[in-house]
């Protein structure tokens, strides 16, 4: 006696569609189910290496865009050819593996072991999404902005090293469950004052061009020999900081909304092996009810 | 197999070894027969999936489809930065 089992197109369309490939494992076509399953979970990781690492910032937003639309193609393919297949195999006799254990125990492995550490890997190793809950970063970044911050960053292998003027995401030394959001101002050794609305590194103003006045806030430009950008201050802080040195394995932070922020006057410096990300690109930007388009997909200095 | 065993045969000895060796003939239509003897086989089919697998398809695929989006959405999971 020989046991005829037809494949439902059905059943393989919905296998394939919670797990690439798993509808054509369930045809019996395990060489093709291998490859979609691999085209969908590497297709990602070259790609965003690509985005992370190698290319211009401007190209992040694009280029992520791409790799999504690339994995619905092939998850989508997945789909339809499980369905054909199986329309195909009304006489298919299974083979001696095609068991639900098996069926169960490639599926656990799948979703519980290989698609989250792969998911976890991008997050931690290559880019991750950080929304900006507060003013502290204001003229830079504004309440409701949404980033995308470089996690090849500040580590051995990585190609970009923390510098001075950088938009630095890191561990927040009072509470480490919170992330904060603010920029490099001084690295370890550095001599760092405060006094007069300006910030002196090693006895040098980081001041630029003429104070602006808006809305009772001066907004001051300063440049690092990394970056130039724009920060306020509320027209009559008086605060200052006495010249100190920034100990070893620390960063001086601050946010670019002087007179509102709670960085390292407050907190202290900031041990470097705690910076885990660099703020690249906003990819939204939304705040109140009323989307701020001319940010989406704005470079940040 | 042992070497001690094997002889060699030439291709005349093999000709005549084949001529002397009578085969059965082949029934008529031999193939047809036994093509039709194995569609007279019973055959089990099995109809439909049981309601065990569409509800662990369906229980197993909810969480499944929310880890697949996690993963083509994985850079745009959003987390706050104060």
């Amino acid at each position: 006696m020989y046991q005829i089992k037809p494949r439902h197109p059905l059943m393989a369309a919905l296998m394939s569609t919670i797990l690439p490939g798993f509808g054509q494992l369930y045809n019996g076509t395990v060489n093709r189910g291998l490859l979609v399953f691999m085209a969908f979970t590497l297709v990602v990781i070259p790609l965003v290496l690509w985005v992370a690492l190698y290319l211009p910032t401007q190209l992040t937003l694009p280029l992520l865009i791409l790799t999504i639309i690339i994995n619905v193609c092939i998850w989508l393919y997945g789909i339809i050819d499980a369905w054909k297949t199986a329309k195909k195999s009304s006489h298919y006799t299974p083979k001696n593996w095609q068991i639900p254990g098996v069926y169960l125990m490639v599926f656990l492995a799948a979703m519980l072991f290989f698609i989250p550490g792969i998911s976890q890997f991008i997050r931690s190793n290559q880019v991750e999404s950080f929304y900006i809950p507060s003013a502290s970063m204001q003229p830079t970044l504004l309440k409701g902005d949404v980033l995308f911050a470089n996690k090849s960053y500040n580590c051995p292998n990585c190609l970009k090293d923390v510098k001075r003027g950088d938009i630095a995401i890191f561990v927040y030394p009072n509470n480490r469950t919170q992330n904060f959001i603010k920029r490099i101002i001084a690295l370890p050794g550095d001599r760092v004052s405060i006094r007069e609305q300006q910030i002196f590194v090693n006895g040098k103003s980081l001041k630029s061009g003429d104070t602006q006045q808006r809305d009772n806030m001066n907004i001051i430009n300063e440049k690092t020999d990394n970056a130039q950008y724009q920060v306020q201050w509320s027209a009559d802080d008086k605060a200052a900081v006495e010249e100190f040195v920034v100990p070893n394995g620390e960063a001086f932070v601050l946010g670019d909304n002087r007179s509102n922020s709670n960085d390292s006057r407050f907190f202290g410096t900031v041990p470097l092996r705690d910076v885990v990300g660099k703020a690249s690109q906003i990819w939204w930007s939304r705040y109140e009810g009323e989307f701020r388009w001319k940010r989406f997909g704005l470079v940040l200095k | 197999m042992n070497k001690k065993n094997q002889t060699t045969i030439t291709d005349d000895e093999l000709d005549t070894l084949l001529q002397q060796t009578s085969f059965a003939q082949v029934p008529d239509r031999f193939e047809q027969h036994v093509m039709m003897k194995i569609d007279a086989l019973p055959e089990t089919h099995s109809s439909q999936p049981t309601w065990w697998q569409w509800l662990a398809l369906v229980g197993g695929g909810i969480p499944a489809l929310m880890q697949i989006a996690g993963l083509v959405f994985s850079a745009w999971n959003i987390a706050n930065a104060g």
